[in-house]
């Protein structure tokens, strides 16, 4: 009897020590010093991102849904998240997370939360090692939370062009505004997309048309042409809505390029040139996007001008760019 | 019967013996790969954790599936990192106001001096730098005025478990003034400035003095360069204001902040604003 006691104690021993190197399931996160200085704001803000870490390392670990009502949240950001996590999960990787309070035009972002991608299904096309940006509103209210672009180098150089505190927070804001956009296509969010276009937007498509030409003895030659196409914003939503975000269509949109330019007359008008990767259902394409965003109500960016040029355009006209369009 | 029992006693206690051998071993290799786990990896983002927790330094970390790539990116948001730092951003404001080029960082100057940690897991690569915030300075040349590390603190240590007086609160230590003045009654534009402790708040008083033309605002110096028909205002690297210094009259300037006799020349490492009446 002694004996088997003994065993089991060991035993037992062994399972304690097992468990305790797996680690527990709660994951913390804490502003860096000297990024924040108002001590409640800060408290509040840090219980409310480890709560909702805690609950996505929970969902991911065990491949269930999100339940986020007792995190501080829009409603607007949780329909997001849902949506975002309908088609991909992910864990945090640390336990303990942090990281710096930056400051955007309309609150708070916090970056650079190591995560793993676990993709549900095989249209995950991306690295699984990502980053997870988290936004807040001037209250500590988590206004979005979303991977970041991958694309650091392109990140880097746009924030370093910044002029200044200002410049350098809205370019911030755009990088925020531009990640929001393209999950606005992926989340087939109309009413974002509704917002997010001015109602005097200008939308211009290039589209690549070859023509064959004969040319006597000499044989036929194919020229191409591009032929850009200018709609609405009612007409470009109108078919997008239609076409695009049925039921069951599953859109995916991916950015693997981005620049920033801040026109030279106006100080709140930016031109962002983005590379874009399109698939919607067997449909797909890759071409150049160029976005020109208004600041001036930092709350309601705009984007006054979507071209869409694919890469045979791009490579006869060059991409458009803010010189190619008159700013009042 | 008795020798039965006897070898049953002693196959029983080489039994335990061995088992408890065998359980010792298990236990042992857990503790020994249980420590290697702990190892290298958690122990240097322990390391990072304190140093982001330490407002003495500023850093900046990527992760990226290649070790140069990710270098390359921290190094650059420790570039942003510097940009924005109140000092530089608000006193860049005020320069791009003025229609000047904003305070360059220079990255080849910057880069001996910056500290690196890094590690790999998997696919993910990890590199941490950081910085004291006390290496940090603004200096003037005739071609404008650039952010270089600071040639005294170069031998500093860098460890987060030391510490040097110049860096617990991070601001230049000014050599006090020893003499006391009798002060010009200060009118109301010294009074509101001097109520001030930072450059956000003052710089905001400065420009709307400047629109009612109370005053004129001359351009950012360094401490050093300030001229004797000047006002100044003192800025340490955090933005915190130092001094308020009069106009030099009789070889004296007076610091409104002290009411005492003081002198740029005891705040070397100071960026100055100049204005006047």
């Amino acid at each position: 009897m002694v004996q088997i006691n003994s065993v089991y104690r060991s035993i037992f021993v062994i399972v304690l020590l097992l468990t305790s190197l797996t680690g527990g399931a709660n994951v913390t996160f804490k502003f860096s010093a000297g990024t924040i200085s108002n001590g409640a704001l800060k408290t509040r803000m840090e219980n409310n991102i480890s709560a909702l870490l805690t609950e996505i390392a929970r969902a991911g670990k065990t491949g269930t849904a999100l339940n986020l009502s007792g995190i501080s949240m829009e409603p607007a950001a949780k329909t997001r998240l849902n949506a975002l996590w309908d088609d991909i999960h992910f864990v945090c990787d640390k336990s303990t997370n942090i990281s710096k309070c930056l400051n955007d035009m309309q609150g708070y972002q916090v970056r650079t939360i190591p995560i793993t991608m676990k993709p549900l299904d095989s249209s995950y096309t991306q690295s699984l090692n990502r980053e997870l940006t988290i936004s807040l509103n001037k209250n500590g209210v988590i206004t979005g939370v979303r991977p970041a672009w991958e694309i650091h180098e392109d990140v880097s150089t746009i924030m370093n062009s910044g002029l200044g505190v200002t410049d350098t927070r809205q370019r911030r804001e755009i990088l925020k505004w531009v990640e929001d956009f393209r999950c606005y296509y992926n989340e087939k969010d109309s009413a974002a997309l509704r917002q997010i276009y001015s109602d005097d937007a200008l939308i211009i498509t290039g589209s690549v048309v070859s023509r064959a030409h004969k040319h006597g003895d000499m044989g036929t030659q194919v020229v191409r042409q591009v032929n850009y196409k200018v709609q609405s914003k009612e007409e470009y939503l109108t078919k997008l809505f239609k076409n695009v975000f049925k039921p069951g269509n599953k859109i995916n949109v991916e950015f693997d390029h981005i620049s920033v330019v801040r026109s030279g007359s106006k100080e709140n008008i930016y031109g962002v040139t983005l590379h874009q990767k399109w698939r919607s259902g067997s449909y797909s394409d890759e071409g150049w996007l160029f976005l020109l965003w208004d600041f001036n109500d930092p709350e309601k960016p705009q984007i006054h001008v979507r071209t869409w040029q694919p890469e045979q355009a791009v490579a006869q006209d060059g991409v458009f760019s803010i010189e190619d369009f008159f700013i009042p | 019967m008795r020798r039965t029992r006897r070898n049953l006693r002693i196959k029983r206690s080489s039994m335990k013996r061995i088992i408890n051998k065998i359980l010792l071993s298990v236990l042992s290799a857990f503790l020994i790969t249980g420590s290697m786990y702990a190892a290298t990896p958690e122990e240097i983002e322990a390391n990072m954790d304190r140093i982001k927790l330490d407002e003495r330094f500023i850093y900046a970390e990527n992760f990226s599936e290649d070790m140069d790539t990710a270098y390359e990116n921290a190094l650059s948001e420790l570039i942003a990192t510097i940009n924005e730092l109140e000092s530089i951003s608000s006193v860049n404001e005020l320069r791009i106001k003025e229609k000047k080029a904003p305070l360059k960082v220079e990255t080849e100057v910057l880069k001996p001096f910056v500290k690196e940690l890094r590690y790999s897991t998997g696919t993910r690569n990890t590199v941490f730098l950081y910085l004291p915030l006390a290496w940090i300075k603004i200096t003037a040349d005739r071609t404008g005025v650039e952010v270089v590390p600071s040639e005294n603190d170069m031998t500093a240590q860098t460890s987060p478990s030391q510490s040097t007086s110049a860096t617990d609160s991070g601001r230049p230590e000014p050599v006090k003034p020893t003499s006391s003045t009798q002060l010009p009654p200060m009118n109301d534009i010294l009074k509101t400035l001097c109520a001030q402790d930072n450059w956000v708040e003052i710089k905001g008083l400065l420009i709307e003095y400047k629109n009612q033309k109370k005053i004129t605002t001359g351009t950012v110096k360094t401490a050093s360069e300030v001229p004797e028909d000047a006002y100044s205002i003192l800025l340490d690297n955090r933005g915190s204001i130092l001094a308020i210094l009069s106009p030099k009259t009789s070889g004296d300037r007076i610091n409104y902040k002290t009411n005492l006799s003081d002198d740029e020349s005891n705040h070397k490492d100071c960026i100055a604003i100049i204005w006047y009446r």
